[in-house]
């Protein structure tokens, strides 16, 4: 498969990924773009591989992995000027209660956590692939599937949540 | 009760955050072509400039990508043709300003030109707005036809409960005037409407800097102000429109501040702005992380540039470029 090829197939499955991941659409872009241009420049080697499209959505979750850490320490934008341009995007008025509470509880999860239960329950990915994407093994996965669900029963109340881990 | 269910729904509900396939291979393209002449200033052989050049072809080819197309990379490797600079004009004019409003801010852009008006309590805004295109219908609580200057228009009352409508209509050119208020000011914004024209209202270029010569392939995207002062200039590469890549350029009077304030967390810290370099004969200095840059532009006016959007690497080298080439009028 030629990277031609590989955009077509595969971009908008990208950029859902990149949107539900980071919740952030701005850094979902440059996320994404940053991986795309990565991979073109390493497409020789990424071609090859059996599923270049887990590769690049390892090279978009490391980066959301890492970007936060830097972020956490720096941001330039002054709070005057962002509200000047910014335009809010509205909440849909139909939103469900529970789902709210959902998002809420899964903005208090770990980066890594969250991209797990991106890739589980989103994507569907089984645990080798998340393994592969996350670069580390099918136990490792289950492990942090678990500790993610646990987490969340944990925050949300144990009457209240059937998740299950398969 | 939250299941599986609920949280697949949850996270597909997160899918808005989606963004723009367009966008991103607009981006990605020209990530491609910085990549590409980062190699080539590296003085990486002409034998791999012409290899990545091919395989830019390859990319620049996708269906779908804006600029893309079936033919060969060349005419999109060659240097893009100069782009004018957005104008420092309204590229309307107001011919009956709401009554009671004063006019607060303004935007200037390629896509999109506003002025906001404010009335004398909070809350009470008027914005008339030029646009490309119309706004999406995300608000809309309810729409009825409506002819405005002659032209069949609409007014649309805006989620939540219809407090603010809308006028709107499309021009001969395929642009559209949007009049946005409250709806008590119904008759006051139909009046505003009707007065509406294309004619540019010019504005007092002293109020801001001069551009023109901003490193090339980079040219002034927008401009914003608050009354007759200029607070901000956007300077994007012309090639393409993506926000991301572009800096923010804002003109203060005064000399030059040695720190620079950056939001951290929750706080706001004096972050030193001491990384000097002379750019053609213009000293600039930056922060040590490179998103922050300061110029001297004349000895009552300094100027502040920085990139458009929250990233945590910039090009500190273009803003140094686009800081020594600001000179005030």
């Amino acid at each position: 498969m030629d990277f031609d090829e590989f955009l077509r197939d595969q971009l908008p499955a990208l950029v859902r990924y990149a949107g539900v991941l980071t919740a952030d659409s701005h850094l979902a872009q440059d996320l994404t773009q940053d991986a795309l241009v990565r991979a073109h420049a390493g497409w020789a080697r990424i071609g090859r591989l059996d599923r270049p499209d887990l590769y690049v959505r390892h090279m978009i979750t490391n980066g959301y992995l890492s970007w936060r850490r830097r972020w956490a320490t720096r941001s330039v934008r002054r709070v005057a000027e962002a509200a000047l341009l910014d335009r809010a995007v509205p909440d849909p008025a139909d939103r469900l209660a529970d789902r709210d509470q959902l998002a809420a509880l899964l903005a208090t999860l770990s980066r890594r956590q969250r991209a797990v239960l991106v890739l589980r329950f989103y994507e569907g990915r089984s645990d080798e692939e998340i393994g592969a994407i996350l670069g580390c093994t099918a136990v490792t996965v289950r492990s942090h599937v678990s500790r993610a669900l646990a987490g969340l029963r944990q925050r949300a109340g144990a009457d209240q949540l059937e998740l299950s881990e398969s | 009760m939250i299941d599986t269910e609920s949280l697949r729904d949850a996270f597909g509900e997160l899918e808005r955050h989606a963004p723009d396939e367009a966008a991103v291979l607009t981006g990605f393209r020209a990530g491609v072509v910085r990549r590409r002449r980062r190699r080539q200033l590296a003085t990486v052989t002409g034998v791999a400039g012409t290899v990545a050049a091919v395989a830019l072809g390859v990319v620049l080819a996708v269906p779908g990508a804006p600029g893309g197309g079936t033919g060969p990379a060349t005419s999109s490797a060659a240097p893009a043709a100069p782009d004018p600079s957005v104008r420092l004009e309204l590229p309307f004019t107001v011919g009956v300003p709401p009554a009671g409003y004063r006019p607060v801010e303004w935007r200037i852009g390629r896509d999109l030109s506003d002025v906001q008006y404010h009335g004398s309590h909070d809350g009470e805004t008027v914005v008339v707005e030029l646009s490309t295109g119309p706004r999406p219908p995300t608000e809309l609580l309810s729409e009825e036809p409506e002819t405005i200057a002659g032209r069949p228009g609409k007014l649309v009352r805006l989620l939540p409960d219809g407090a603010q409508l809308e006028l709107s209509w499309q021009l001969d050119d395929g642009r559209w005037f949007t009049v946005r208020g409250p709806a008590e000011l119904l008759s006051g914004l139909r009046a505003t409407a009707q007065s509406l024209s294309v004619r540019p209202t010019p504005l007092d270029p002293t109020a801001g800097p001069d551009f023109s010569a901003l490193p090339q392939g980079y040219a002034v995207a927008g401009w914003l102000g608050e009354g007759d002062t200029l607070t901000l200039a956007t300077v994007c590469p012309v090639a393409k429109r993506l926000f991301v890549d572009c800096v923010r350029v804002s003109l203060r009077p005064g000399t030059a501040p040695g720190t620079t304030q950056v939001k951290s967390g929750g706080d706001v810290l004096d972050v030193p702005v001491d990384r000097t370099r002379v750019v053609n004969g213009v000293p600039t200095w930056a922060t040590a992380d490179g998103l922050v840059v300061h110029a001297q532009v004349d000895p009552g006016h300094w100027v502040r540039v920085g990139p458009a959007e929250p990233v945590d690497a910039a090009d500190v080298d273009l803003m140094r470029a686009v800081a020594a080439a600001t000179v005030s009028r």
